[in-house]
């Protein structure tokens, strides 16, 4: 989980490192969104792994 | 030492939040912001295994160690200049207060961190990094050059090479859609003869390769123990060249939206949503394809058949955010097919049906009691802090009929009352708190928690509901609250569905639609 939240976090603040986003027309909002549906995608694909 | 650098990460996190919305960037302060996370993203992993050994005697140490609240204090007043500094403007700026500016900035950091870990172990730890603070700013001032350099790869002024590349590839999808393409190759222009579009910088695809990069990099680094090298490396090109050509079908999608005639959707929902539409999809299948390969994979995995716990938990909410995605995508600036969202809902609810039954279901007054709390918080901070929001009727609500206008905010509403609550309670109470608790999430009774815990799953909840994160994150709390006084979940979707009752009769009555 801390590593899920790590890749998580770090994807996020890179996001807002990028230039890219600065395009107006770019809805930041929206990439909260997105990275919550990966990580709750990413937590259920990590469930599967066997300990 | 893990319990104080998850204090330390919390409080820096919540002042962030409000010191972004305040800092602007006239003295450059988003450079500076890129070489301290690079700097500091690099010193944390070369130094990380430098201090391993010794981390295990320092936890101990620092047992015995109260929290530093006179540096805290500290941290406090270099916040407070700090803050005070940046909400002046640029121009009105007192010569020499960008040197104060970044000090009392890069002050505050430092003396947060040396409440939570006092000096003599800070000292211990950093000089037991020994000199990867150089290869750190080396390889921070390496990487900023290299940013400057992929700039020219995508930037029209500076080089666009990236940019020309993305342009040719959209042509050719293009011209096998449509029979007459109108190009310019020097102007970057392109589309049919009625509706046509500039490739600008950010159409080169670099932020969707970047992410996927950063993503791709992190996801190998951190779970490289499972997985196979050097045969993993692929999974880098492999998962780039899809987000590449996704990117150019964006733009191919997007021009053939406006040449039949919906011009205001094609620049509008589904262009600032399609991109953040093709990283989801890209990153889930970046995992699954590294977990469920054997080529790549050193573990094994339960059959998809099986049960997943979490996603009994979890999947109600994601259906509704991979709803809300497609629902902005199709808007024209307003969400006329929000009622996808509820049908997605409603949809993975009946899916795991059988799994809910086994949940605690009995209620008490805490739920009702805590929803009308939480609605009156809501609508003070609203009129607090967005006395100027637009609370009109949306305008393409207004002009529709009344059957239509009757029918969406009927939809709105039994959503925000029923499948919302139900499903953002089983995510952020059900799932997230306890799990940040254990692994074995279901092994946490409803009625305990920890303060870290249900203070970083208030954060997420918050983080998610944009410009009103203060409310949200407030909300969480109480919802966390309400689950564990008597240890029902069901209170906490109760609370939750009594507050976005209120809500819902306020807008209406009050005309206060900026809240939905």
């Amino acid at each position: 989980m801390r590593r899920l939240m790590a890749v998580a976090l770090l994807t996020l603040g890179f996001s807002f490192a990028l230039p890219a986003p600065q395009a107006p027309e770019i809805d930041p909002a929206s990439g909260a969104n997105s990275l919550a549906l990966v990580a709750g995608g990413l937590v259920i694909l990590r469930s599967r792994v066997k300990k | 030492m893990g319990q104080r650098l998850r204090w330390l990460t919390l409080l820096l996190a919540a002042e962030w939040l409000p010191i972004s919305a305040a800092v602007h960037t006239g003295r450059g302060g988003a450079v500076v912001a890129r070489l301290v996370i690079a700097f500091s993203a690099f010193f944390l992993i070369l130094g990380h295994s430098r201090v391993r050994v010794v981390l295990p005697q320092v936890s101990l140490d620092l047992q015995s160690k109260p929290i530093g609240w006179a540096w805290l204090q500290a941290h406090a007043v270099a916040l407070s200049v700090f803050l005070a500094l940046s909400l002046l403007p640029p121009l009105q700026t007192l010569s020499g207060s960008p040197v104060l500016w970044y000090a009392s900035g890069i002050g505050a950091i430092a003396l947060a961190i040396l409440a939570f870990i006092p000096p003599s172990a800070a000292s211990q730890l950093v000089r037991r990094t020994g000199p990867s603070w150089i290869f750190a700013l080396i390889a921070a001032a390496a990487a900023w050059r290299l940013a400057a350099v992929s700039w020219s790869l995508w930037n029209t002024t500076n080089g666009r090479a990236l940019t020309t590349v993305t342009f040719d590839f959209i042509h050719l999808l293009l011209s096998i859609v449509f029979p007459n393409v109108v190009a310019n190759r020097a102007k970057l222009s392109i589309g049919t003869s009625r509706f046509a579009v500039q490739i600008g910088d950010a159409c080169s695809g670099f932020e969707g390769l970047g992410l996927v990069l950063i993503f791709g990099l992190l996801w190998l680094w951190f779970f490289r123990e499972e997985i196979r090298f050097p045969q993993a490396l692929w999974s880098l090109p492999a998962g780039l060249l899809p987000m590449w050509i996704l990117n150019a079908v964006r733009i191919v999608l997007l021009i053939s939206i406006g040449h039949f005639g919906a011009e205001r959707i094609a620049l509008g929902g589904f262009h600032s949503q399609a991109g953040w539409i093709a990283f989801s999809g890209v990153t889930l299948a970046y995992a699954a394809a590294l977990q469920h390969f054997r080529w790549f994979s050193k573990t094994s995995v339960r059959p998809a058949a099986a049960e997943n716990r979490a996603a009994v938990f979890l999947v109600p909410f994601m259906a509704i955010l991979a709803a809300a995605l497609l629902t902005h995508a199709a808007s024209a600036g307003f969400e006329w097919s929000y009622p996808l969202r509820f049908i997605a809902a409603c949809s993975a609810l009946w899916l795991w049906r059988g799994s809910y039954k086994a949940l605690n279901r009995s209620l008490s007054w805490t739920g009702p009691v805590v929803g009308v709390a939480v609605a009156v918080l809501w609508i003070a901070l609203e009129r607090v802090l967005h006395p100027a929001a637009d609370t009109a009727m949306p305008a393409a609500l207004a002009g529709a009929t009344v059957a239509a206008r009757t029918a969406w905010i009927a939809v709105r509403a039994l959503a925000a009352a029923t499948t919302v609550p139900i499903a953002e309670e089983l995510a952020f109470r059900g799932f997230l708190l306890r799990r940040l608790m254990a692994e074995d999430f279901e092994s946490v009774e409803p009625g305990r928690f920890t303060w870290p815990a249900l203070l970083l799953s208030s954060v997420a909840f918050g983080a998610l509901h944009g410009s009103r994160w203060i409310a949200g994150t407030l909300a969480g709390l109480l919802y966390g609250l309400a689950m564990t006084h008597k240890g029902k979940l069901g209170d906490a979707v109760i609370a939750h569905a009594t507050t976005n009752a209120i809500l819902a009769v306020y807008v209406l009555l009050f005309n206060r639609w900026q809240l939905w």
